[in-house]
């Protein structure tokens, strides 16, 4: 009888609230009680029975609503799985989340912000998608291992980071901060500055209006109908290809070492253009003047040359082209090889100290 | 003979001018290729500065800190800058220790980057200077190109008096071969390697916290950029006056500190849930 009691004791001890579920919240009865709304701890035994799956398999849980006062930012913390944030014109925050009833969601609500992180049971990374609709002003901090991250029409801060997935920011407008490890970064349709990075896979905006910083180790950069006065992009082993308005007071700049830089501008541009290649090649679908300025450094100045271009590839061709033209197959390593087209400016680079 | 509009470059490049000045400036600079390229070289310079990113602290800053501070090797960091929690527990007063107010240290903060950018600049322009000495005085062209090359043979000269006097007289240290900008790279280098080698050594500790795919493809980008830096220094060794190259080089192993540097945060921040 005794050794009953205890084992229901134990039993029931199981199923209260660990107090480091909320230790970290100031307020940890009510980020108890809607923890409880959202997570899928278990509670009862059947559940843990039959959903305690070890395969990972994710079940829709209720959707909690919160209000929130303006300037409250969201924050989340995820292993794996996908945060997918839309935003609304409410000043609440919609949390849904699917995940394995062995894991526990727990929000905690600071005086600043909101803060979403993952507690699993049995300390196997959790896997959580993520379904936020939050207020369009909200700022966002998301972060994932695994996982990928979806942004619609946000109007505050975006700060986004992942290891392993992919980030994909549609509309909105705004400052965003996009980076990850071995995941693509795609940005469409928005106004602010945009800051992405990715180290093993491409980055790719469009239609984005406002300063770029965009760069990748081992992966090319597009950047398709930008409107900008401040586009910086760079890669080591990747094509860089910009198409966009050329501002007169703007400053572009295109760096690679390993692959083609595709510039898109029209030929009526206020721009100077300077090209730097070691081993590469220049290469001109309308008649420029090129000036060898240092040692395979050479410049070119459209109309009065206010915009300063600076387009730098160590071993890739650099090709300048109006905008309606094809883009230029960047992926081949022997466009220097190609004969020289008739209209075209071609430079090969690497005797040119000769010249 | 010094070129009238070198002392307004600045000013130029500030959009400080008036309009008839900047106009004349601007014919000016189709004409002379020291000018352009020294604004071309102010610009960017600006624009970078412009762009620079937010330095983060590393997480696990305070804790390293803190640990040095209980085994007593950082007696003399004063607490107030180290902790500001507990600065505002202690006051100025009855600490007695240096502080400064929020302008104070907006100034300082200001000054700091105005003098490294300074420096910065400083460096470039030095690291360029040397290299335009060194092919000039070298070759000295018998032949046809001999016009060309009197042209450019006046070209240190006249940068050298165009310069703030600080420059000018580094210049003078700078050997007047194509070595010397060998050496102004091994020098601009230096720093970086030590970095990458502290920060391979903090990887190494960290990276079984990583998943191990995740450091594949660190391992694999790292690699990519190696042989992107081995190019890069055989392209210099073969074309030591080659500015583009030598710029090339140093943002590439700026570019694999920074991943070095983002491989080990990432690896010091991985948590019991699991690897990053």
């Amino acid at each position: 009888m005794l050794a009953a009691a205890l084992a229901l004791l134990v039993l029931l001890a199981s199923f209260v609230p660990q107090p480091w579920a909320w230790a970290a919240c100031p307020t940890p009865p009510d980020a108890a009680r809607i923890a409880g709304l959202v997570a899928a701890y278990s509670d009862d035994e059947d559940h843990d029975a039959e959903d305690d799956d070890e395969y990972g398999n994710t079940i829709p849980q209720p959707d909690t609503t919160i209000v929130v006062r303006p300037g409250v930012a969201l924050e989340i913390e995820n292993f794996g799985g996908e945060i997918s944030v839309k935003t609304w014109d409410k000043d609440a925050i919609k949390i849904a989340a699917d995940h394995s009833l062995r894991d526990k969601v727990i929000i905690e609500r600071t005086g600043s912000a909101i803060r979403l992180k993952v507690k699993s049971r049995r300390f196997v990374p959790a896997v959580i998608r993520y379904r936020i609709t939050a207020p369009r002003w909200m700022k966002l901090e998301l972060s994932g291992v695994n996982t990928d991250i979806d942004i619609e029409d946000a109007r505050g801060e975006v700060r986004a980071e992942t290891v392993q997935g992919d980030i994909t920011l549609k509309g909105g407008v705004g400052f965003a901060s996009l980076s990850s490890i071995q995941g693509e970064i795609t940005v469409t349709g928005v106004r602010g500055r945009i800051e992405a990075s990715s180290v093993n896979q491409g980055v790719r905006l469009v239609n984005v209006v406002g300063a770029i910083f965009a760069e990748s180790v081992n992966g090319g950069i597009v950047i398709e109908n930008a409107e900008s006065d401040s586009v910086e992009a760079s890669t080591v082993n990747g094509p860089v290809t910009f198409e966009g308005l050329v501002s007169d007071t703007g400053y572009y700049r295109f760096a690679t070492h390993n692959g083609c830089i595709d510039v898109a501008m029209p030929e009526k541009s206020n721009a100077t253009v300077s090209l730097s290649t070691f081993s590469g090649g220049i290469d001109s679908s309308f008649p420029v003047t090129l000036k060898k300025i240092k040692s395979r450094r050479f410049q070119t100045t459209l109309g009065s040359g206010r915009a300063k271009f600076e387009l730098e590839s160590f071993q890739g061709t650099i090709f300048l082209r109006r905008p309606q033209e094809a883009r230029q197959g960047c992926d081949s390593d022997d466009e220097k090889d190609k004969d020289e087209k008739d209209g075209k400016t071609k430079v090969e680079s690497g005797d040119q100290d000769d010249r | 003979m010094q070129d009238p509009w070198i002392e307004r470059l600045s000013e130029y490049v500030d959009e400080e001018l008036s309009r008839p000045d900047r106009e004349a400036l601007e014919q000016h600079l189709l004409r002379c290729t020291e000018c352009s390229s020294a604004v071309e070289d102010l610009m960017a310079v600006r624009e970078r500065a412009r762009n620079l990113p937010e330095a983060s602290v590393p997480a696990e800053l305070w804790s390293r800190i803190e640990s040095s501070i209980a085994t007593g090797r950082l007696r003399s960091v004063p607490s107030q800058e180290a902790r500001p929690e507990r600065a505002k527990e202690s006051g100025r007063e009855r600490t007695g220790r240096l502080s400064f107010s929020l302008p104070q240290l907006v100034a300082a903060c200001l000054a700091v980057a105005l003098l490294s950018g300074a420096g910065v600049f400083a460096l470039m322009k030095l690291s360029g200077r040397a290299s335009r000495i060194g092919p000039t005085v070298a070759q000295a062209p018998p032949s046809g190109a001999a016009r060309e090359g009197a042209t450019q043979a006046q070209a240190p000269s006249r940068q050298g008096a165009e310069e703030p006097r600080s420059i000018a007289a580094s210049n003078a240290t700078v050997p007047a071969t194509g070595s010397g900008a060998v050496n102004t790279t091994r020098t601009e280098a230096t720093p970086h390697e030590e970095a990458i080698a502290e920060l391979r050594k903090a990887l190494a500790r960290e990276r079984d916290r990583l998943d191990p795919a995740t450091v594949r493809a660190l391992e694999s980008n790292l690699a990519i950029i190696d042989l992107a830096i081995d190019q890069a220094k055989r392209a210099l060794a073969a074309d030591p006056a080659n500015t583009y190259v030598k710029e090339h080089l140093a943002e590439t192993m700026r570019r694999k500190v920074e991943l070095l540097q983002r491989a080990t945060l990432l690896a010091s921040t991985a948590n019991s849930e699991g690897t990053r």
